[in-house]
């Protein structure tokens, strides 16, 4: 029995129910053996590894700066240091993050209740039934159960409620204690950004709320503890925020990796209706159904799903005066938070837009129901308010109520709890073989990493099917990793992964050996790559040896990696993008681990061109110096990416959300060129249909009522579907109807005529449709040429399934292939049929428009501000393709130059637009695509005098520089009546040669920058001729190695290259290169063997993976190589030079091979070099401070509780004495 | 005549303070268009009237609560579309609601307008 005058027995009750039933809940994550597994709840499959993921800030298991997770360690820090201590395994640690966190919320929600209504002592019974409930509710609501997925966004929701509550407490009581209290939870809450910023506003939200309802009065003494409540949180946090303040005081924002567009906000806010986000249901990937199978439970479980928000709503109409104030607020966040929950999916979306384009830290709002998690602890409450008020009621009337409700709230999430906590997110066993292969890597001395592969586990593994596996491998690593974690790195690795499963390279260890990479792992366990035949490929490398193969995973080693921290001997400026890397790497004596590697092209780190022996060129260097102040970035005038579309942002890098592969892909373009880290415009459509389109028969094209006859349209499976006319019509008297009269395999079809159309031209489509036990229907446009060969089909429509009465539908399509004569529209259904049969669907009154009148020009206007009055150089970087036509660019709205984008060559090329004459002020630059693909950069528009000073400078940097110009057969040489090849396979430069025969012309222009003597080298098989400008030469080679012409002399300037072929029998041009020289004999490789070494490390001394003291003797300036992932935050200092000791400025790296730090070190002699990534002190410092912050908090709460029990001892004493 | 006049004017007074009538005619015409402004335009004058007129706050959310079991039914039987057009009218109906009974409470923070249970 409870005893109503002894609260904690009635709270122990609470825990222990909370408790058992969190048990039952987790019951078979708890007993089933091995690790959970999904999604982002992919951890290591030991705790020091998870720890390693939080602290330091640097990872060196994946390369990764930590600063995601550094503000975790308040949460997570003493109970990954106890579990290491007791030596509990990583899967029981993560089952009890999972069940205590469960209760936690559980409790949480209870005690918020409870201390938030303040009971007498009369009711307490009945508030801790209440709480009793709602903390149930909060348990296992449905944003509850998906939040599980995201641990510590878990946990923060798990503390919200107590955070909240003591919040309202302190702004009401004015008391000290819980200052310190919602300090400290703020601390434990920051480990999400998401919920420290949620419950911050809704904390301020409270606090205008009772300023409002108090008339602002008596607010000063509240206002103060807030204060103070804000200062010891910022205290107890210093730990994360102090390395947070430096990243970015050094111009490094440590925000996600992705690009936040209207098209991403749009997918996430999908599911966001009104009616999910109301019921908490607005899950945008739903990982398992939220609802049952059966017909009749389904509808029950539509009522009950409405159980909590009318539940919640309800409080607004039997509230207590007293828990009114409660009640509004709680009412008043839950509706401004239903609307921002559904993100886009509204009709005032412009409102979600503006927050996410305009807001600082807009990214943590790019999930919008996120939100919900909030709503549903207003919910909780609310539903608490209303519970009181049944309390009331006769026992009978309010058990029943109560079981009632329970049972509805219990039917409505129990599908979606048993799939998540009994289905997706059931341990599995990691496979043996990942620990014997971790233990064999393990067995060595020295510093070495590991590169594991493939990059990713996508479409899932063989040992965990139905799971999304995230990256188990790397995180569980016995020794150091490089992964695809950060930008730049997961940007190289995909570009090593793809050149070894395209054959492109026989040496791929070259690509690997200056990550410091000793050990490949491959684990042929990921059912998606099984048809690259990764494992033969890597059997075939030269450089790379197998080591072990237990069953699924094979160990290749790397002898010739190099160490962490390297000196190369010469140092290499490529301009180009990564391809001109693959090209470098097939010259046999060149090793890039002794070359240090740099692309111009990639960050504008002009002034390092002053330290390479050696400048790769594609254009001409100058692009690179052009001043900041001078680019116009067009990917920051545009918050799209939908190319189809419109004009829309990415990057070369290959951000989520904003990458450019997958189109290049799309067009069958090879292309691995940088974007100087500005972003980039892309789009391949030129009209886009104007948002004001009335559909009348003006327009009309076609027209189908079927009153007649079928007029045209047919079936397929006629065994089992027929099409007939039918009665039952939408409009006029007739329709057509089809039938399904067998369940089988294979979509069934109804399709429409060939309807002529061109291409490029939108068609509007309406008609309507009616189904009966229909199943998946869903409708597609088909794209024919002119002898009505098929081209292409894409999916347009998503009908319905079931039963559905007549559907007006309409929807725009624009043929998107060339040779596109016809169109076909066709309904698919019926595949594998699992509704009653017959499945029936009627179609009527089919009319198709030209929407040509209401067409729009795709255009992205940039606003541009001119400093002074005068004349200006307008240059543009745009992206020349096979696919390419026509952009259009315009000042102020006049056209300046339209620029023909078409080539036969796929790259980035600068092009001057033209000089123009501005007046200081705003001006809008027009960037419009007229035809093609096409991908624009960025502009530059430089006042003309200095762009003068620019190219004097350029000049002067090149002198004494090694000039390299690099041509590949296949990708950088003009030809006609050539074809590529890949049957050398990895032995040609890039996988592919130029097959020459007798009409084959190859020709290119090259732009020399310096003039001199110069050396070709063209690698071939056959006999060719080469003609430079009116010049001919021979080059002849059997075996296809280097053939050379020269020394030959060349003015700067523009020069003709020509080649043909020579003697009638089919050639092969694989690469040709041209070089500087001043030697008559020099070859190519000659270039890359170097004797002499600038510097060499004597000694190197890691003290953590944040801080390493390197030894140098060094004779000339050098490059210091060091293998983690390109971070600015790293950066190295001289601090003893000859012995003594100096202090010298911090060097901040650059990206070598555009993926590791380079720092470049202006010094000889012996020198003591520290390599630290600077946060960590930071660090250091803010931990010190906020563990002093934190002990007097603690002490002072201690305090605090001490004198309130004296002071009630007192009282109790005076009590009985005064009796 | 002109007690009888007088008598019909009280009666669409009357018609007129009917918050239950006229929360309905603003749900009837929320319901018949798509035109987004007239549907924020009949809400915002539905909470102009019952702020003014001092009517009773709860009931648009009364009317909320049993608008949201109709899409919960529509949902059930008919299409979400439908379930959310009208999940919207609810939201609407809430906003009013809620914004109704703040202003009440700011207006007369110590009068009780509800019925007290205990």
């Amino acid at each position: 029995m409870i005893n109503s005058e002894r609260p904690y027995r009635v709270h122990l009750s609470a825990i222990f129910i909370i408790s058992i039933i969190s048990v039952i809940a987790c019951y078979k994550i708890i007993f089933t053996e091995g690790l959970i597994l999904y999604g982002d709840f992919t951890f290591p499959t030991s705790i020091q590894r998870f720890f390693d993921m939080h602290y330091p800030l640097w990872n060196q298991y994946g390369s990764t700066n930590s600063f995601q997770f550094i503000s975790r360690l308040a949460v997570r820090g003493i109970p990954l240091i106890l579990g290491n201590f007791l030596g509990i395994s990583a899967g029981l640690f993560y089952k009890l993050m999972v069940l205590s966190t469960m209760i936690l919320s559980g409790l949480s929600m209870y005690f918020a209740f409870f201390y938030l209504i303040t009971p007498s002592r009369s009711s307490i019974k009945k508030i801790s039934t209440v709480a009793l409930i709602i903390s149930l509710i909060y348990m296992f609501n449905f944003k509850a159960i998906q939040t599980i997925s995201w641990p510590i966004l878990y946990f923060g929701y798990a503390i919200a409620p107590i955070t909240l509550v003591c919040f309202i407490k302190l702004v009401s009581t004015s008391n000290v204690r819980y200052a310190m209290i919602v300090a400290f939870l703020m601390t434990l809450m920051a480990g999400s950004p998401h919920y420290l910023v949620f419950i911050a506003l809704l904390m301020v939200s409270w606090l205008v709320y009772y300023a409002i309802i108090h008339k602002f009065k008596n607010l000063q003494k509240s206002m103060e503890l807030i204060f103070i409540c804000l200062i010891m949180f910022l205290l107890t946090s210093l730990f994360w925020i102090l390395p947070y303040v430096y990243a970015s005081i050094c111009g490094s924002s440590p925000a996600p990796e992705y690009v936040v567009t209207s098209e991403t906000v749009d997918m996430l806010s999908r599911n966001s209706e009104t009616i999910n986000t109301f019921r908490l249901t607005d899950i945008w990937w739903q990982h398992t159904s939220l609802t049952p199978e059966n017909k009749a439970l389904q509808n029950i479980w539509t009522f009950s799903s409405f159980i909590v928000p009318i539940l919640g709503f309800s409080s607004l109409l039997v509230s207590k005066r007293k828990y009114w104030k409660y009640s509004m607020f709680f009412s008043l966040i839950s509706v401004i938070l239903v609307f921002l929950s559904t993100g886009t999916n509204n009709n005032l979306s412009f409102i979600y837009s503006w927050i996410i384009s305009e807001l600082p830290f807009s990214w943590l709002f790019r999930t919008p129901n996120k939100l919900t998690m909030i709503l549903a602890m207003m919910y909780s409450f609310l539903c608490g308010i209303t519970l009181m008020y049944i309390y009331e009621n006769n026992w009978i009337k309010k058990i029943a109520t109560y079981s009632i409700l329970i049972v509805l709230f219990g039917l409505s999430v129990s599908f979606m709890a048993s799939g998540y906590l009994y289905g997706i997110f059931t341990p599995v066993q990691i496979p043996e073989e990942y620990y014997d292969v971790n233990n064999f890597i393990s067995g060595y001395q020295g510093e070495y990493k590991v590169l594991w592969l493939p990059l990713d586990y996508s479409k899932g593994t063989n040992w965990a099917s139905g799971k999304l596996v995230g990256p188990i491998d790397i995180l569980s690593s016995s020794i150091p990793t490089i992964a695809a974690f950060n930008i730049n790195s997961k940007n190289y690795l995909n570009y090593v992964f793809d050149t070894l499963i395209e054959n492109k390279s026989y040496a791929i260890n070259k690509s690997i050996n200056f990550l410091n990479v000793r050990y490949i792992i491959f684990h042929d366990d990921v059912g998606s790559y099984e048809k690259y035949n990764i494992k033969e490929k890597l059997l075939t490398q030269s450089g790379i040896v197998l080591q072990e193969n237990n069953n699924f995973i094979y160990a290749f080693e790397n002898p010739a990696y190099t160490k962490h921290a390297s000196i190369p001997v010469q140092n290499i400026g490529i301009l180009g993008g990564l391809n001109k890397f693959t090209s470098i790497n097939n010259i046999e004596h060149f090793e890039p681990s002794i070359s240090a590697i740099f692309f111009y092209d990639q960050f504008d780190y002009d002034e390092y061109i002053r330290y390479f022996n050696i400048v790769i060129l594609d254009n001409p260097p100058i692009f690179s110096f052009f001043n900041n102040r001078y680019l116009i970035k067009p990917f920051d005038s545009t918050n799209h990416h939908d190319p189809k579309r419109m004009w829309s942002k990415a990057s070369t890098a290959n951000p989520l959300h904003g990458d450019i592969l997958p189109y290049f892909e799309r067009f069958g373009i090879e292309n691995r060129d940088f974007d100087y880290g500005k972003g980039l415009v892309l789009t391949w459509t030129n009209s886009i249909i104007g948002p004001t389109v009335n559909l009348n028969d003006k327009d009309l094209w076609q027209r189908y009522d079927f009153e007649s006859s079928l007029d045209g349209w047919d079936v397929n499976a006629k065994d089992i579907q027929t099409i007939s006319q039918n009665d039952e019509a939408h409009s006029g008297k007739k329709s057509i109807q089809s039938t399904l009269i067998d369940s089988k395999r294979g979509w069934k079809v109804i399709s429409s005529p060939f309807i002529p159309a061109t291409y490029s031209i939108p068609y509007g489509w309406k008609f309507y449709v009616k189904g009966e036990n229909a199943h998946v229907v869903h409708a597609k446009m088909v794209e024919y040429d002119k002898d009505k060969k098929f081209l292409t089909a894409k999916q347009v429509l998503s009908i319905g399934s079931e039963t559905f009465d007549w559907k007006d539908v309409t929807f725009d399509y624009k043929p998107e292939d060339k040779r596109t004569q016809y169109i076909q529209f066709q309904i698919w259904h019926g595949h594998e049929t699992t509704q009653p049969l017959p499945n029936k669907i009627w179609l009527d009154d089919v009319r198709v428009y030209d929407l040509t009148k209401y067409l729009e020009p795709v255009t992205l206007d940039m606003d541009v501000n001119i400093e002074k009055d005068g004349a200006y150089e307008l240059f543009v970087r745009y992206f020349r393709n096979k696919d390419g036509g026509a952009i259009d660019i315009a000042m102020d709205g006049q056209s300046v130059q339209k620029i023909n984008t078409y080539d036969q060559l796929n790259k980035f090329v600068w092009k001057k637009v033209n000089t123009l004459d501005l007046k200081k002020g705003k001006h809008k630059l027009t960037l419009t695509n007229l035809e093609g693909f096409n991908a624009v950069n960025i502009f530059a528009l430089i006042p003309s005098d200095e762009y003068a000073d620019m190219e004097k400078k350029t000049e002067e940097l090149l002198e004494g520089k090694r000039l390299m110009y690099v041509f590949e057969g296949e990708s950088d040489l003009y030809r006609t009546g050539a074809n590529t090849s890949k049957k050398y396979g990895g032995e040609a430069s890039n996988g592919e040669v130029l097959e020459l025969n007798r009409n084959s012309t190859i020709w290119q222009t090259v732009s020399i920058m310096r003039s001199g003597l110069y050396r070709m080298a063209l690698k071939i098989k056959g006999d060719l001729n080469v003609k430079i400008d009116d010049n001919s030469y021979k080059a002849s080679s059997n075996n296809t190695d280097y053939a050379y012409i020269g020394p030959l002399y060349f003015e700067k300037g523009d020069h003709n290259m020509e080649i043909t072929q020579r003697n009638g029998e089919v050639s092969d041009l694989d690469v040709v290169w041209l070089y500087s020289t001043d030697n008559e004999n020099e070859t190519l490789d000659d270039i890359f063997i170097v004797n002499e070494t600038p510097a060499t490390v004597n000694e190197y001394n890691k003290h953590d993976p944040t801080l390493y003291n390197i030894k140098v003797n060094a004779k000339k300036p050098f490059m210091l190589s060091f293998a983690e992932s390109y971070d600015p935050l790293w950066y190295a200092e001289v601090t003893k030079r000859n012995g003594i000791e100096t202090k010298s400025e911090k060097v901040r790296p650059v990206p070598l091979y555009s993926v590791i730090n380079g720092f470049w070190i202006n010094q000889t002699g012996d020198l003591e070099i520290k390599i630290e990534y600077g946060p960590q002190k930071w660090f250091y410092v803010g931990a010190a401070i906020s563990l002093t912050a934190l002990l007097l908090c603690v002490i002072y709460l201690v305090y605090d509780w001490r004198r309130g029990r004296r002071k009630k001892k007192e009282t109790t004493e005076t009590g009985k004495k005064k009796q | 005549m002109e007690k009888l006049l007088k008598k019909r004017i009280n009666k669409i007074r009357a018609l007129i303070d009917m918050p239950l009538a006229y929360t309905a005619a603003a749900i009837l015409i929320a319901y018949n268009t798509d035109n987004e402004l007239l549907q924020l335009g009949t809400f915002f004058a539905l909470l102009l009237i019952i702020v003014i007129k001092k009517h009773d706050s709860r009931i648009p959310i009364a009317y909320a609560i049993i608008m949201l079991l109709i899409s919960a039914f529509q949902l059930a039987f008919q299409s979400e579309t439908v379930a959310n057009q009208t999940a919207i009218i609810v939201y609407y109906l809430l906003c009013v609601g809620v914004m109704a009974q703040f202003i009440e409470y700011i207006k007369n923070p110590e009068v009780d307008n509800h019925h007290e249970n205990e």
